[in-house]
């Protein structure tokens, strides 16, 4: 077997075989799945059901007022109940609390209405009431202007804002997924760049290095170091793609099976949130062209991958015992810088910054994969891939000079001007 | 014919000359020592021989070849801070060194077990290496070394560490490897090792060879012309022109032989005083004073 192979197959068994890589795995996601799925579920089913006493002694709402979103009115009859009585027993007759609009409540000015209840009235309810009244009191209101509900009717058709240059996709979908998609790969170079440090660093503490280059080249151990976490990263991205598959045939499931429902749902109460709006998502994610964004996030995570984890390499073999920080910090600064930039790309994705950027291989990796959702030019995203192959064909070489000579050197601190003479060895 | 001949060999780092000029040779079968202080040059000269780093001039043969990278596979090597990975179960990581040698990955297993089994530690094979003593964590090490069967055997300090009973184990173990064939390079600071086991040394001290020859050979080449006199009864009086005596101690004498005369004149003259002589012994200088006086020597120049 060729001996590469060899390396590359123990970088990979090791680091597979520990408990850690299931668990970390198998928990990124899920932690991901509960922060985004959560709220959703808290919002339709976590609601506790609140009766309120509507005590209308204007006659304005008592009839209007509809049962809605886990909110019941019972509708008091002044007559009958006063005010002061139903103070006492509201919570016996299961009222969470009471609405009182007094009877000198007017229509032009609508501010004497009070709640009284022991508990303090959520926001969410509070929210939910006030809508409420306030349509009431709209249709009050055009009615004493002498408006009838066919004109009303008319007046209420909302404008829509169709992205023609988006036809594929809509911004907040892209958004959401450059974020997610920039994170990952910076979460991912940054982890598993620090983690052939580690592995080189500790090759070079247990004195192994030594052992292993007298039967294979510093090269082919790099290499091999660097190909076989490479592969572990690929692993734990099939997981996920297949976690997230399932992920999402779940939501759909959750949320409804017929998309075209949930896109009129959307068009009626716009800003009624988390239901249409997963809804929207996941029929923009249909629209997206996946597989290109599949084959860029894996294309340029390797790119980057291979650029930061060689200079990662030449950093962990030139770094003493302890490790070296601001030699490390030569390597994540570009990364760190890279996801500050690509924040702001994301507003304006066409942008100069965004286009010259994401064409630098130390930057690429994170910005062309945070725009590529938002269809840059084919030209930009050939020619940045491009350029980050020669990235890390030059990072790897350079590095490949500065392990050969720094896993073999004890005791001594380097600096980064020494670290560069070795290139030229 | 030598099995490994290095013929001036040059290496030099950013500022210094870390060796300078080295040649020595080393005959197959035999067991050779490397001495020489810290810094010397002996690691850089070793990982010239492993093919680690290469020579900027000068020129290497391993058993009348050209040195190459495809030699390394024919070499063994423990360098003197045992490297092993520390998470890797013991057979796993033998298996693995072996192949990177080249070994197959059957041939590699069957080795490691019987090799276990004669040092005695079948019984960790499961076990990861930091969980092992560091008597058998070199155990472990030296079957690294020896797994693929190499014909030359590069040990840096073999018995650091070990335990009179394994140092033994090991001592035989590299003796038997001799007799099978393997050429051995043994690198040490201690002397007493080098003079039992070496046949031939060299001694390096700041990138060069200063002494280059066989064990008894160097002895007597530094040798100071002083015998040992054991004597009962009546003290020798010698003549302190010819004889001068360096001490006495417990009817023990150390006597010079000054130049121009020799071993038959003192005892001649022992002979005439009705001296009884117990025993009468040549003092050679042992390695470990040989090696003091020489890099002390050189240093002070």
């Amino acid at each position: 077997m060729n001996k590469i192979l060899l390396i590359i197959r123990r970088e990979y068994m090791t680091r597979v075989k520990k408990r850690i890589f299931l668990v970390t795995t198998l928990l990124a996601p899920l932690s991901i799945a509960v922060i985004t799925l959560l709220p959703a579920y808290l919002s339709t089913h976590g609601k506790q059901e609140e009766k309120i006493a509507l005590y209308d002694e204007s006659g304005i709402f008592s009839s209007k007022m509809e049962n809605r979103d886990h909110l019941t009115f019972g509708h008091i009859n002044t007559a009958n109940v006063p005010y002061d009585s139903l103070k006492k027993n509201y919570t016996a007759s299961g009222f969470s609390g009471i609405l009182r609009i007094p009877a000198d409540f007017s229509i032009s000015q609508p501010l004497s209405i009070e709640y009284f209840s022991t508990d303090q009235l959520g926001l969410m309810t509070q929210g939910g009431i006030e809508n409420q009244m306030n349509e009431v009191l709209r249709k009050e209101r055009l009615r004493a202007a002498n408006i009838s509900p066919e004109v009303m009717e008319q007046l209420n058709v909302p404008v829509k804002i169709i992205q023609a240059d988006l036809s594929q996709s809509t911004a907040q979908t892209s958004t959401i997924l450059a974020y997610v998609m920039g994170f990952m790969i910076y979460i991912v170079m940054i982890t598993y760049g620090m983690m052939v440090m580690q592995g080189v660093m500790e090759e070079k503490k247990n004195r192994i290095a030594e052992v292993i280059t007298s039967s294979v080249k510093p090269f082919q151990l790099m290499m091999g170091k660097i190909v076989g976490i490479a592969l572990v990263g690929l692993t734990q991205f099939l997981i996920w793609i297949v976690l997230s598959g399932a992920v999402i045939s779940l939501l759909k499931g959750l949320y409804g099976g017929d998309m075209n429902d949930m896109q009129q749902m959307q068009g009626m109460n716009a800003p009624q949130q988390d239901l249409p709006f997963i809804a929207g998502f996941l029929t923009d994610l249909d629209k997206l062209p996946l597989a290109l964004l599949a084959f860029g996030f894996v294309f340029f995570f390797l790119g980057g991958y291979l650029l930061y984890a060689s200079i990662f390499a030449a950093i962990g073999a030139a770094s003493g015992e302890e490790g070296d920080q601001s030699l490390t910090f030569i390597a994540t600064a570009p990364i760190i810088i890279s996801i500050l930039i690509m924040v702001s790309v994301l507003n304006q994705p066409n942008s100069r910054l965004a286009v010259i950027t994401s064409l630098i291989p130390f930057c690429s990796p994170i910005i062309m994969v945070g725009r590529l959702p938002f269809g840059p030019p084919a030209w930009q995203i050939i020619l940045s891939g491009v350029l980050l192959i020669a990235g890390f064909v030059f990072t790897v070489w350079v590095a490949g000079k500065i392990y050969r000579t720094g896993i073999l050197m004890y005791g001594k601190k380097i600096t980064f001007r020494e670290m560069m003479k070795w290139v030229r060895y | 014919m030598s099995f490994l001949i290095l013929d001036k060999v040059v290496k030099n780092f950013a500022t210094t000359r870390a060796v300078d000029e080295v040649s020595f040779e080393v005959k197959p079968q035999t067991i050779f020592g490397m001495l020489g202080p810290n810094g010397a040059g002996k690691t850089t000269t070793i990982r010239i021989i492993t093919t680690i780093l290469t020579a900027d001039s000068g020129s290497v043969l391993f058993n009348g070849q050209p040195l190459t990278e495809l030699h390394a596979e024919e070499m063994g090597y423990m360098p003197e801070e045992r490297g092993l990975y520390k998470k890797m179960k013991v057979w796993e990581q033998l298996v693995y060194l072996a192949q990177l040698k080249g070994m197959s990955g059957r041939d590699a297993k069957r080795s490691v077990f019987e090799w276990m089994e004669k040092f005695n530690i079948k019984d960790w094979w499961n076990k990861r290496v930091e969980e092992l003593s560091k008597g058998m964590s070199q155990k472990v090490q030296f079957i690294a070394t020896v797994i693929h069967r190499p014909k030359l055997i590069i040990l840096d300090e073999p018995f650091s560490g070990l335990d009179p009973i394994n140092s033994n184990l090991i001592k035989e173990e590299i003796e038997a490897l001799r007799k099978n064939g393997a050429t051995i390079i043994f690198s040490t600071h201690r002397m007493e090792q080098v003079e039992e086991i070496c046949e031939n040394i060299i001694l390096i001290n700041k990138g060069k060879v200063i002494l280059n020859g066989g064990v008894s050979a160097i002895r007597h080449q530094f040798k100071q012309n002083e015998f040992s006199i054991r004597y009962e009864g009546r003290a020798p009086q010698l003549p302190a022109d010819r004889f001068p005596v360096v001490r006495t101690e417990n009817q023990e004498m150390i006597v010079k032989i000054e130049d121009h005369f020799s071993s038959i004149d003192l005892m001649r003259e022992l002979v005439n005083q009705e001296v009884e002589v117990k025993s009468y012994n040549e003092i050679l200088p042992t390695l470990n004073e040989i090696f003091i006086t020489q890099v002390e020597g050189k240093s002070h120049e």
